[in-house]
């Protein structure tokens, strides 16, 4: 162990149902650095993130602070230690004023506390002039860009005393000058010792700010070429040597095989395509039977575009066309009935399922209109029937279909969702992170699944942000960067060769 | 099945100490009062079920009663006629609710903050066509309903009661509708993204419970033998009440009819207990204040025991 370090995580392991979502990660980190975690999404990043601010308990492993060995076991712990997250506008009450979040802490310490307006106003005003905002103390936070809050959010962990700061993906939707000036103010911080943790997807960020870099790669620590540490300097790696860190597989690759569609017709087209929430104009083609990938950083528009799409937040301008006719998108009903898409959400529990209700109800909520009479009786029989067959095509593991879906594990949540999608016999299918928190096997059952369906002709589009399994089961990917298409690729299949190109992709 | 242990266990604890409790007439007494507490509560149940809380339920009683009255003793028409009428004010205040909620945006908050408002408006009117004053001397055929009793035992107001109550149990049980306030209620994004018209389903809920609250304020009035203004007016409390104590969630998507029914008998019990053991009126109230908070108090206990096993499961696996 290292004199030196701060902070020093050992052998950390954290399972999950049916997960391991670290597997004897170490992590350390010195005092007065700026320390860059990247990973895939779905590395791990966030477990250990979650770990190092107390959300979540290792099941193995032990954690040092200055040597000492210590636990974490709420995020009030962690806050203690000075380990503070600096999320983007999360923390930030906004109704109140700058000064007024900045010092919550302190004021809101004891119940008995006297609120000094006038203090608390030139108490905030030394973090605001250190974290270089040029703002009064007075002004509310809701009237500040997201990159203004993030400021506040720091000035408020300094005036706590922080040491170290978590940083997770903090450019992600701030502009270009806000970024440089917030690397800039990392590095002031770093000179009068602050030590930083740098989550980022954004090679050239990293290699701008970083001194030093974890690299995780499924849940495991990846080790640089002919350095026998994980705890990586920067300036001994170049950039394509890091990307390869990150992407390059461990687990075993089965890809489907390769398909060309080219020459089918093609049954959706977008063309100049936006919306309120996707106000980019986006073009792209799916062909019948075809599984289009969509890749992109989390944030990076996909979710929208399909939302715009299905008629959830119709287009205002462009054109949408389903097998070569133009449509005039109004609703989702409209879209789901008569052109036969439909979208599965990527938040099966906020959006997708009813938790509540059995896995009967759930998978016929989507067809009460075929399954009633003309009174709006419901036909219990024909319900039962439909939610039997899914049951048995999708092996949806439960003893009977009258089970509440809140009692299923994630992968078999899952395939609730898919049924209830598959109820409606959509010819177009998008399915948003289809796999996302599901064990090894089910995610594998539910590969087969859409690739068995696209055998029956029907087009699938898959919104993913797992490099590993959009090269496995594309045929076509599209790649999103920042709300716009950056490219389109044909997927060879061949891991090696397409994580780059997607990678360079969403780099450039 | 707590409840009906509490009714028993209330039942026979009231009955030792009052020789008229358990007697024809008090059947008769209780079952009129908790027809009326059973509609109230199922009026506000239907609108609970699809994710929200109807303020107004006691507010369009009121009205419908009153507009009732206002046409029998102004206009002249035939009672019967009138009756259909005050029912289609509920269906008018229900549709006014509905239309403007899914107007400002159909969520939880915007449901009572709306009928907060709409509650105002309905009494005012009530008030308006009143003059504050009641109407009395109703027709024969009016006062009938209230008074009827088959064989004797059976109150007409229970019996029609029940007939409301068998509807919304179909209602929930067997239409699409009703599972379609259910989805709604359980996840309201979930719904909109199944392709479920949501504003329809908000609209068609607060119009049948609006339905439910106009019926219980005439058949009411019909036992009161008058109409003024005030019916409805003490209405909140056991409007929330029967069906929370029944079972049904109050943030929506789960219902219990059966449960929100022996709810409203347990408070029509309380009430009228209470009298035979000559306990000041204070009381009453004090009780359905315990009775809902014990209600409440238990289902979110379940909950929050629910939500830390589920904690503790992810965090020990």
């Amino acid at each position: 162990m290292m004199k030196n370090n701060i902070l020093e995580l050992k052998d950390i392991t954290k399972v999950f149902p049916g997960v391991k979502a670290l597997d004897n990660v170490d992590f350390s980190l010195k005092k007065g650095e700026v320390h860059a975690l990247v990973g895939e999404n779905g590395a791990g990043k966030s477990t250990l993130v979650k770990i190092l601010t107390g959300v979540y308990q290792p099941n193995e492993g032990l954690i040092f602070f200055n040597n000492q060995k210590i636990s974490l076991l709420n995020p009030r712990e962690a806050f203690t230690y000075g380990i503070n997250v600096v999320h983007q506008e999360r923390n930030l009450v906004p109704t109140f004023t700058v000064a007024e979040n900045i010092m919550i802490e302190q004021y809101c310490e004891k119940m008995t506390s006297t609120i000094n307006q006038k203090k608390i106003n030139q108490d905030a005003k030394k973090y605001i002039d250190l974290v270089g905002l040029d703002i009064e103390p007075t002004k509310n936070v809701e009237e500040l860009s997201v990159g203004k809050k993030q400021l506040v959010e720091i000035a408020k962990a300094l005036s706590s005393d922080a040491k170290i700061l978590l940083l997770d993906e903090p450019t992600a939707s701030i502009s270009v000058k806000e970024a440089e000036d917030l690397l800039e103010l990392i590095r002031k911080l770093r000179d009068k010792g602050v030590t930083f943790i740098f989550v980022s997807h954004k090679l050239e960020e990293v290699f701008a700010i970083a001194d030093t870099v974890t690299v995780l790669r499924d849940g495991k620590n990846v080790k640089a070429a002919g350095i026998n540490d994980v705890y990586v300097p920067i300036k001994d790696l170049t950039r394509d040597q890091l990307i390869t860190m990150m992407v390059g597989r461990t687990k075993e690759f089965k890809a489907f095989e390769d398909r060309d569609f080219s020459d089918k017709e093609i049954v959706l087209e977008a063309k100049m395509l936006r919306s309120v929430d996707s106000p980019k104009p986006k073009s792209f083609k799916i062909y019948k039977g075809e599984l289009l990938g969509w890749y992109g950083l989390v944030g990076a528009g996909r979710t929208e575009f399909a939302r715009t799409l299905i008629g959830y937040d119709p287009p205002i301008e462009g054109e949408e066309f389903i097998n070569g006719e133009k449509v005039v998108v109004k609703n989702i009903k409209q879209m789901q009935n008569k052109h036969k898409l439909y979208y599965l959400s990527e938040n099966r529990k906020e959006e997708g399922l009813f938790l509540d209700h059995t896995i009967k109800v759930n998978i016929s909520s989507s067809i009460l209109n075929k399954i009633k009479n003309r009174l709006g009786m419901l036909n219990f029989k024909k319900e039962q029937e439909v939610a039997n067959k899914f049951k048995e095509e999708l092996d949806i593991k439960t003893p009977s279909i009258n089970q509440v879906v809140n009692n299923l594990s994630g992968g078999n949540q899952q395939k609730v969702s898919l049924a209830k999608g598959l109820s409606v016999e959509p010819d177009i299918f998008i399915i948003d992170e289809p796999t996302v928190g599901i064990d090894i096997k089910t995610k594998a059952e539910i590969h087969r699944l859409m690739y068995n369906l696209t055998k029956e002709g029907k087009s699938i589009i898959c919104i993913t942000s797992d490099m590993q399994e959009i090269i496995q089961i594309a045929d076509r990917i599209v790649v999103f960067k920042a709300g716009k298409i950056k490219g389109e690729l044909k997927n060879t299949k061949v891991y090696g060769e397409m994580s780059k190109r997607i990678m360079k992709l969403i780099m450039d | 099945m707590g409840v009906l242990l509490s009714m028993v266990v209330f039942s026979i604890f009231v009955g030792y100490n009052s020789n008229t409790f358990f007697s024809v007439d008090n059947f008769i007494a209780v079952s009129r009062i908790c027809s009326i507490t059973v509609l109230v509560g199922l009026s506000q149940m239907v609108v609970m079920a699809g994710g929200g809380l109807n303020i107004s339920v006691g507010a369009i009683g009121g009205l419908g009663a009153v507009v009732c009255g206002a046409l029998i003793k102004r206009t002249g028409i035939p009672w019967e006629f009138a009756i259909i009428l005050g029912i289609f004010i509920g269906v008018l205040c229900g549709a006014i609710n509905g239309f403007i909620i899914t107007k400002l945006g159909g969520t939880a908050e915007i449901c009572w903050l709306t009928t907060l408002a709409t509650m105002a408006i309905f009494t005012g009117f009530s008030l308006g066509i009143t003059h504050a004053k009641p109407f009395y001397d109703m027709p024969e055929g009016y006062d009938w309903i209230g008074a009827y009793n088959i064989f004797g035992i059976f109150s007409l107001m229970l019996v029609i009661m029940i007939i409301f109550a068998v509807i919304i149990w179909v209602l929930f049980k067997y239409t699409s509708l009703g599972r379609q306030i259910l989805a709604v209620g359980g996840n309201q994004k979930a719904a909109v993204l199944s392709g479920i018209n949501v504003n329809k389903v908000l609209i068609f809920k607060h119009i049948i419970s609006g339905v439910l609250a106009a019926s219980a304020g005439i058949l009411f009035s019909t036992r009161l033998g008058a109409v003024n203004a005030d019916i409805g007016l003490v209405w909140m409390l056991f409007s929330f009440a029967a069906p929370l104590i029944g079972g049904t969630r109050m943030e929506g998507g789960r219902v219990n009819v059966l449960g929100a029914v022996l709810g409203g008998v347990l408070l029509a019990l309380v009430s009228n207990g209470v009298v035979h053991m000559r306990i000041s009126i204070f009381i009453v109230e004090f009780m359905e204040g315990l009775i809902i908070l014990l209600a409440v108090g238990l289902d979110r206990l379940r909950a929050i025991r629910e939500e830390n096993l589920e904690r503790l499961e992810r965090s020990t696996i």
